[in-house]
């Protein structure tokens, strides 16, 4: 038994890219960068009827440099090739590192940003629907500028890829790209078909959606024309679980429970994923009762929110009942769905709501919601899947030894437990949790508090929107790269992340 | 084959003897616990009272980066006079460097070495309100002390470290309190530059527990009757 | 598929329990005779009581309920998960009866604490405890010590499919331990062993430190049982500090990385195998995340500005890095110290220290840096898995008893289990802290509800003799949790409810 083999040896392959490789992954860029320019195109318009000048220029400027971008791509990076997995991953994990860069563009020219960092953070924040915000004197920023924000959400939400895919031809091999953004929920099999399928949910609920918040905005005492201004982009952030909202008191700004119990609605049905409102459209709802996701989400909500309830009456934080469950429900269910609607001031978190409240709402926001949704965080299914494996190894232990013990789950289907599904849930919640500590790390060498850091660190890193006020424009540069690399990671579930970094480490050693 | 057991065999006799076995033990153990009988004797140092009141309270404090330690509302007064040691704990930075008094009861060990000794001083309820817990009866919290260096004159003035059975001598010391003493290799410490007796060292009596040793006795007892049965049954097999 | 609870189970699970119970009986005599030798007669009625009730209720239960086969695994589980709580309500006697608790339950505490070699103490006036009872905490430390131990070699080996499948051990079936017997002539061989070198080295560092000779017996026997099990007790309430000297530090710290190193790798080490022991992935994981803590607990400390000199910072922050990593507990700071004076990101290295642990296999608890180090591969299998043309098939493996053994998905999926539960145990405890105390930090909650669930016994200066009972009643089960690593719990727990439906009896 001597030392055999020198070290142990592994079998790995890393994928070796080829020139070609590198072409059908910057086509496919270009591809997205030509969609976000055109987008762009709506503010603009909106900015030339507001005689908003200035934006107009910035957004024209915007839109023609992406443009501009995507269209040298396409022209030069021309080719048939399929794409594969890989590549897919790969081109997801570029596209939102891309389009940040290319959204800020007009936000920086536009003044309200204090740096370009600043203006990336918030088009990284607003295309992973994330909502935290660097934008400065928000209550002072035109109009389509505003919208634009609000348009990210939007365009992240339904994914980049899939306003590509709709507007161009599609080529076979295109499936891959919807998987490589964490969502692997084939509703129908045709992938033109399921985008379809999702611009059509989303305009459903667009038009119910927007005209209920523009109904209760009038009700709270806004006029009709900044009442539909506020429905709309209210929507978008909420339909998207982003969380921007038009003006700085969040929420808050209307109050008004009528527009906030919309907005509770409104965030649930965005944290659903849609292949459970494919199954409420069907009008099944049995499938959606019995499905992992919403048991889970059921569970982790209703504990989260019984805690934070707990924890606000603890700290003495509110007088009334009323007031209490308002504030501390929405809140909670802010957090869990990944919006990040706030209904109170930043600061409060950390002086008034005591230590058990924020930590509900930390909790919420690092579970998150439903796969193949808007929202970050771990999602439900992985929640689900951990709990159903622990029980399994506990009724395991107590069966006779020969026994075997197999458990089951219901996604759309009955599905058996097996140890490869675990084994990958398990892996993407230790990467999340580690990434909420590191971050939090970071705040703490910056010299925030623990708890608070950690609060801003989770909340970046599931998308969700919250803050205990850490984050502002004065931020050290380093600690707002965090940020940034936090919220690309989570909305990627870091799987296509790191085949970014194989990517270029392996197109950097060496092509073959 | 299947004959009734006896009555006093059976399995509901056996569990309710059990329990009420069980019920008396507990009970036996919780009411000789109950009637511990303490020590009259007085451990409080009348002496303590011409010393300073304590001047500096702390409430909390916190060291964050180095150029900014989060003081409490320490009015720049550099007398602090008499200090606890919680409040030195709590807020080491404030007293680093400054002379102070401090009184306490010496427990432990006395380290005998390079010219002093190390001693632990405490200065809890135990050792200048109450005595040990052992022999009042009374619990007040746990320990809390500083470590104080003494150099050697001081040191053959002491006769006893408190510990069981003793509450050692107290000692009012003045010294410079040491947040990070080299000699200590980094550790808090107050290094005295006078000291003087408050109250000798004095036995702290634990009286016995009667009603304790006639359970004690009882038990044991029962046990070795028990051995002789087994041994005499197991005998006869 | 769920098993019912026999009666004849359940009459072995008690007789199991009538021999614990002899154990701590028998300890309990051994005690006795230091009480004679201090004086302390209270002391010694309360061990003749502890002695009595234990061996004569234990005896009557071993007798009345025989064990006529030999338990199975799962059995020996529930056994383990009641064996602590039966040992600890005997151990409580003495400590209960000393008048230096505030009441039973903190009586059951400190003994539950000294048993799970955590070290986390609710005595009232430790400095004035007699003697003798401080020998009895010490012994505790040493009998669950060598309770985790025996079990670590008997029922967690993989002698079933369950076994393998929950704790991932590495590799195949198969019966790695020679026998029970040979195992446990070897432990005490190395125990003896380290026993005899720990008294040379610490009775000189003592000497020199200055402690009058006779105290040095009681010093020296604290001082080994509390580190070489990494437990954490002391006679002293400065702990470590109480004695000024670095030597004795040193000579602690080498007791303390014995006790984190798995009873395997101690027998591999006393056959002289050097180059076998460090390529050991426990050994290696183990020291890649001692490392570690090291680096970050002196990188905090330098930042938070709290030494101005390199020698005292690094005999503090390396002391406490190996107490913390260990899980042992002993400190050379006051508590509130890491608090007040240490800045944030020491404690917080800390509390990461603590949470992974020591290896597994040893008296160390926490997560256990070989699982962390498994998880870390099982991660970077997955990376690699999406790297790869779709038809390949990623393959990695590891060092396991000199043979590169496969990383499967069950064995990833064990771990990434434990971690969840140990981290979801961390969380509720520490919010159960903040609940209980309100005014106080999220990190020094965390650093408590870390200390207790992983065994170790490090304080921040939260949890005391005065926390309420509640706080006390979960610390204690994150203790004993903690140290059967869940599963003996939770295989206790469906045990005791299967058992509300027995088969009925048969009459002779």
């Amino acid at each position: 038994m001597s030392s055999q083999t020198p070290a142990h040896r592994r079998s790995i392959l890393l994928v070796r890219p080829s020139r070609q490789d590198f072409q059908l992954v910057g086509l496919y860029i270009g591809k997205v960068c030509v969609g976000l320019g055109l987008l762009q195109l709506l503010p603009l318009v909106i900015a030339l009827v507001l005689g908003e000048w200035n934006s107009a220029s910035a957004l024209a400027v915007g839109a023609a440099t992406s443009m501009i971008v995507g269209l040298v791509a396409e022209i030069r990076l021309h080719t048939n090739r399929q794409l594969l997995w890989s590549h897919g991953l790969v081109t997801v994990a570029a596209a939102w590192l891309v389009g940040p860069m290319l959204v800020a563009i007009p936000f920086w020219l536009s003044g309200h940003w204090g740096s370009y960092l600043d203006a990336f953070f918030d088009a990284m924040s607003g295309l992973t629907t994330s909502g935290l915000a660097l934008v400065q004197d928000l209550d002072h920023l035109p109009t389509s500028m505003n919208f634009l924000r609000h348009v990210t959400h939007f365009v992240g939400g339904q994914g980049i890829i899939i306003v590509v895919l709709t507007m161009f031809a599609a080529t076979s091999g295109v499936g891959t790209l919807y998987v490589g953004e964490g969502r692997d929920d084939r509703i129908v099999p045709n992938i033109i078909r399921t985008a379809r399928f999702i611009y059509l949910v989303a305009g459903a609920w667009m038009v119910a959606g927007t005209t209920l918040l523009w109904v209760t905005g009038s009700i709270a005492g806004l006029d009709p024309g900044r009442a539909f201004f506020h429905a709309i982009n209210l929507f978008m952030a909420a339909f998207d679980t982003g969380g921007f909202s038009p003006n700085s008191p969040s929420v808050a700004y209307y109050h008004s429970a009528g527009m906030e119990a919309v907005i509770v609605v409104l965030m649930i049905a965005g944290t659903l994923s849609f292949g459970m409102h494919y199954e409420l459209w069907r009008g099944r709802r049995r499938v959606l009762i019995e499905h992992i996701e919403t048991r889970a989400l059921a569970v982790t909500g209703l504990l989260t929110i019984i805690l934070a309830l707990v924890g606000l009456g603890r700290a003495g934080a509110m007088d009334g009942v009323v007031p209490f469950l308002r504030k501390g429900v929405f809140t909670v269910v802010s957090a869990h769905t990944g919006t990040g609607f706030g209904v109170v001031n930043a600061n409060l978190y950390s002086s008034e709501w005591g230590l058990i409240a924020p930590a509900a709402v930390v909790i919420a926001m690092a579970l998150g919601g439903m796969a193949s949704s808007t929202a970050g965080g771990i999602k439900a299914i992985r929640v689900g899947l951990a709990a159903k494996s622990t029980l399994r190894d506990i009724r395991s232990t107590l069966a006779p030894d020969a026994a075997l013990v197999v458990a089951s789950y219901r996604t759309r289907t009955r599905q058996v437990l097996n140890d490869g599904d675990v084994r990958a849930a398990l892996t993407i919640i230790v990467l999340f949790l580690g990434t909420y500590l590191a971050g939090a790390v970071v705040g703490v060498f910056y010299g925030f508090p623990f708890d608070e850091s950690l609060f801003e660190s989770t909340s970046a890193t599931a998308n969700v929107g919250l803050s205990t006020g850490i984050l502002a424009p004065d931020n050290p540069g380093p600690l707002k790269l965090t940020y940034i690399v936090q919220m690309w990671l989570g909305r990627l579930e870091f799987m296509s992340a790191f085949a970014l970094i194989g990517f270029v480490i392996a197109l950097a050693r060496g092509r073959e | 084959m299947s004959a009734r057991k006896p009555f006093h065999r059976s399995t509901i006799i056996q569990w309710l003897v059990a329990i009420l076995l069980t019920t008396v033990l507990v009970l036996a153990i919780r009411g000789v616990r109950l009637s511990a009988p303490t020590s009259d004797q007085d451990f409080t140092i009348p002496e303590a009272a011409d010393v300073a009141e304590l001047e500096t309270t702390v409430e909390r404090c916190e060291r964050t980066l180095p150029d900014e330690p989060v003081l409490p509302d320490a009015d720049g007064v550099p007398n602090f006079g008499r200090v606890s040691s919680t409040a030195v704990v709590e807020c080491p930075d404030i007293f680093d460097g400054e002379p102070v008094v401090y009184v306490g009861e010496v427990v432990g060990d006395i380290l005998r070495r390079d010219g002093g000794a190390w001693v632990l001083v405490n200065d809890d309820g135990y050792a200048l309100e109450a005595g040990p817990a052992g022999s009042s009866g009374r619990l007040l919290g746990q320990n809390s002390g500083l470590s104080v260096w003494l150099p050697d004159p001081m040191v053959d003035e002491l006769s006893h470290a408190g510990g069981a059975g003793f509450r050692g001598d107290v000692i009012q010391v003045s010294g410079t309190i040491r947040r990070v003493d080299p000699a200590d290799g980094g550790g808090l410490t107050l290094r005295a530059a006078s000291m003087q007796i408050v109250a000798e060292a004095e036995t702290a009596h634990t009286p016995l527990n009667g009603g304790q040793l006639v359970l004690a006795l009882g038990l044991v007892t029962i046990v070795a009757a028990l051995v002789l049965v087994e041994r005499r049954v197991a005998a006869e097999r | 598929m769920r098993t019912e609870a026999s009666q004849e189970q359940l009459r072995t699970v008690v007789a199991v329990q009538g021999r614990v119970a002899s154990v701590v009986g028998g300890l309990a005599v051994v005690a006795a005779p230091t009480a004679v030798l201090a004086g302390e007669w209270n002391a010694l009625t309360s061990l003749a009581i502890t002695a009595a009730i234990g061996l004569g209720a234990g005896e009557i239960a071993w007798r009345r309920f025989h064990m006529t086969r030999e338990l199975t695994w799962s059995e020996g589980m529930v056994v383990l998960g009641l064996a602590y709580p039966v040992m600890a309500l005997l151990a409580a006697i003495p400590i209960g009866l000393s008048g230096h608790v505030a009441g039973w339950g903190d009586a059951f505490f400190e003994a539950m604490s000294g048993l799970t070699t955590t070290g986390l103490s609710v005595l009232h006036d430790l400095d004035h405890l007699p003697t003798s009872l401080a020998i009895w905490r010490q012994l505790l430390q040493l009998l669950g010590g060598v309770t985790i131990l025996i079990a670590g070699l008997t029922i967690f080996t993989p002698r079933s499919q369950k076994a393998y499948d929950f704790y991932g051990v590495g590799g195949r079936l198969e019966r790695s331990v020679p026998g029970f017997v040979t195992t446990f002539r070897h432990m005490v061989k190395v125990g003896v062993a380290w026993g005899i070198a720990a008294a040379v080295a610490l009775g000189a560092s003592l000497a020199i430190a200055g402690v009058p000779v006779a105290r040095i017996p009681l010093h020296g026997m604290a001082l080994f049982t509390s580190a070489f099990t990494t437990s954490g007790f002391s006679v002293s309430s400065a702990s470590v500090a109480a004695y000024h000297s670095w030597s004795v530090e040193v000579v602690l710290i080498v007791l303390m990385l014995a006790g984190a190193i798995a009873f395997p790798l101690h027998l591999i080490l006393w056959r002289g195998e050097l180059q076998r022991f460090f390529r050991h992935v426990d050994t290696r994981s183990l020291g890649v995340v001692l490392l570690g803590a090291i680096v970050v607990v002196l990188a905090g400390l330098a930042r938070s500005g709290a030494f101005t000199e390199v020698g005292p910072m690094l005999r503090r922050g390396l002391f406490l890095a190996v107490s913390a990593q260990t899980t042992t507990g002993l400190t050379v700071t006051e508590p509130r110290l890491l608090a007040s004076d240490w800045g944030l990101v020491a404690p917080a290295g800390l509390v990461l220290a603590m949470a992974i642990g020591g290896m597994k296999g040893s008296t160390a608890g926490g997560v256990k840096a070989e699982r962390f180090g498994l998880a870390f591969k099982g991660i970077a299998r997955e990376v690699r898995r999406v790297l790869l043309p779709d038809h390949a098939l990623v393959v990695e493996t590891y060092q396991h008893k000199g043979r590169p053994r496969i990383l499967t998905d069950a064995h990833v999926r064990a771990v990434g289990t434990v971690l969840l539960l140990f981290m979801t145990t961390q969380l509720v405890g520490a919010l159960v802290i903040l609940y209980g105390a309100d005014t106080f930090d999220l990190t020094e909650a965390m650093f408590e509800s870390v200390s207790a669930t992983s065994n170790a016994g490090l304080s921040i200066g939260i949890l005391g003799p005065t926390s309420s009972g509640i706080l006390k009643l979960v610390v204690i089960l994150q203790m004993w949790l903690g140290r059967l690593e869940f599963m003996a719990v939770f295989a206790l727990a469906g045990f005791a409810w299967s058992t509300r439906r027995l088969p009925a009896r048969r009459t002779a």
